[in-house]
């Protein structure tokens, strides 16, 4: 890991994160004060379950993933952060363990805020605690949203609203040209709760629709058959 | 006994404000009313202004999401001493669900901005509230692990194995709720239940007392079935999926 000051590019992106947003800028400006942008190269760690939750994280560049891993050992892919924005807030601010683990997919660069300082700022600054809240909240959305699918969507739906929603938080076409790719088709079965075996007949299904090109890589090929088959 | 005494009496002895001085009690209860709602009453529609929280004294409540094409789906149950509609406490927020109530059930509704408000003077409070977002945040975690990564049988004889008290040489478990509830908190459709049920009976699983009652002959071969890990007892294992589940 080398890490390097904040940017004033670093510094817009940083504002316009709701959580810290709410502080207002000279308070944002103190909180970052001693902070710096770390860069992490694929394979590492930036944290593992069970650490103590002493920092919450923004995003800068790069694409991360989430793991849980079971008793048995067995990972599940609980999420893949691509998008700037911070993440692990909710552990830190109750000061708990992190429940899963934090693998950097590829390279990245990231701000770790320190849980105190923020907390010793919002203390100043009780009148944007419902902001933080609704921070907070974005997360239940989060997770309503995945239980819901789990529950009620079928296979093919689940991997059609994902490559939707996977190409919208890129904001890019994702077609091997750009140098960006979906994840390995593995991870993206873990992901929407499938098994791998279940994956590559729903795959066939969606390839016969003409809606997808399932390899070597995947490729939306027809958005608008594959946002109807989401539904 | 007054309303304020009574409301004030539920909100010590919950898990939420437990630990809150007399004080604090006293200022939050100020801010609550009693509700009373028949079965298969709106409480909260989903996408209305947040207005309140609502704290579950007694029943079952039904919580249903609705997604971007309008479709919805059950997505928990939630029964007594449970907190609802914590997105009250943000500015100018919606619901995210809509909950209706399966019983009679009796809720102490509290007021979402003055509850705010009441935060913006307490830190300490604050912080707790926090605490009971992540701890939420947490058990939808684990739901959503347990969705991708067991069977329906796997998460029905989890939910068994975490209620499940000692009987002669066996462990029965009393069903408190009707079957298709059960399903659906679980999150399977009433058939998916009958065949888990059936799948379970292939692992010392019976039903008695016209199905109130079910009977686990062997407990940690059930456990081990279900993937629960050698490490620490299946009960705590079990209670904690329950939770999750």
């Amino acid at each position: 890991m080398v890490s390097r000051s904040l940017s004033s590019a670093d510094h817009d992106v940083i504002s316009q994160v709701p959580l810290l947003a709410a502080l207002g800028e000279e308070r944002l400006n103190t909180l970052l004060g001693t902070c710096k942008v770390e860069s992490h190269a694929r394979g590492e760690h930036l944290f593992r379950a069970g650490d103590v939750a002493e920092y919450f994280y923004i995003l800068l560049s790069g694409h991360l993933r989430l793991v849980k891993t079971s008793a048995q050992g067995d990972e599940t892919v609980m999420h893949f952060l691509t998008e700037a924005g911070s993440f692990a807030e909710a552990v830190s601010f109750a000061g708990r363990s992190y429940p899963v683990e934090c693998q950097v997919v590829e390279n990245c660069e990231i701000v770790a805020i320190p849980r105190t300082a923020y907390l010793g700022i919002l203390k100043s600054a009780p009148d944007v605690l419902g902001d933080v809240l609704a921070s907070l909240l974005r997360w239940e959305r989060f997770f309503l949203e995945e239980i819901y699918k789990l529950r009620h969507t079928r296979p093919i739906q689940r991997i059609a609203a994902f490559l939707i929603d996977f190409e919208d938080r890129n904001g890019a076409t994702i077609d091997g040209a750009s140098g960006k790719n979906f994840p390995d088709k593995r991870q993206i079965a873990s992901r929407i709760g499938i098994t791998p075996e279940t994956f590559s007949r729903s795959l066939r299904k969606l390839e016969a629709t003409g809606a997808i090109s399932a390899g070597p890589k995947l490729q939306v090929l027809d958005r608008a058959a594959l946002l109807e088959l989401a539904r | 006994m007054r309303d304020i005494d009574r409301i004030s009496s539920v909100l010590q002895s919950g898990r939420y404000f437990k630990n809150w001085p007399q004080d604090d009690i006293l200022e939050l209860a100020s801010l609550c009313t009693w509700g009373r709602y028949e079965p298969d009453t709106v409480m909260i529609r989903a996408e209305d202004p947040a207005s309140a929280l609502f704290l579950i004294v007694n029943g079952h409540v039904e919580l249903s999401y609705t997604d971007g094409d309008g479709k919805d789906g059950v997505i928990d149950l939630l029964g007594d001493g449970q907190l609802v509609g914590e997105c009250a406490l943000a500015p100018d927020a919606c619901y995210a669900v809509s909950i209706k109530t399966l019983d009679a059930t009796t809720a102490i509704r509290i007021d979402g901005a003055a509850f705010a408000d009441f935060l913006s003077a307490h830190f300490d409070r604050a912080l707790t509230m926090m605490s009971v977002v992540t701890e939420r945040l947490c058990q939808m975690l684990r739901q959503t692990e347990e969705l991708k990564c067991r069977s329906a049988a796997q998460r029905l004889g989890i939910y068994l194995l975490a209620d499940a008290v000692p009987v002669g040489d066996a462990h029965e478990t009393p069903l408190t709720m009707e079957k298709s509830a059960l399903a659906r908190k679980i999150g399977m459709t009433s058939e998916t239940f009958s065949r888990a049920l059936k799948k379970l009976s292939e692992h010392g699983v019976s039903q008695h007392s016209s199905g109130h009652i079910i009977r686990i002959a062997d407990t940690e071969m059930l456990a081990e079935w279900c993937g629960l890990s050698n490490s620490g007892t299946w009960e705590e294992q079990s209670d904690g999926f329950k939770v999750a589940i």
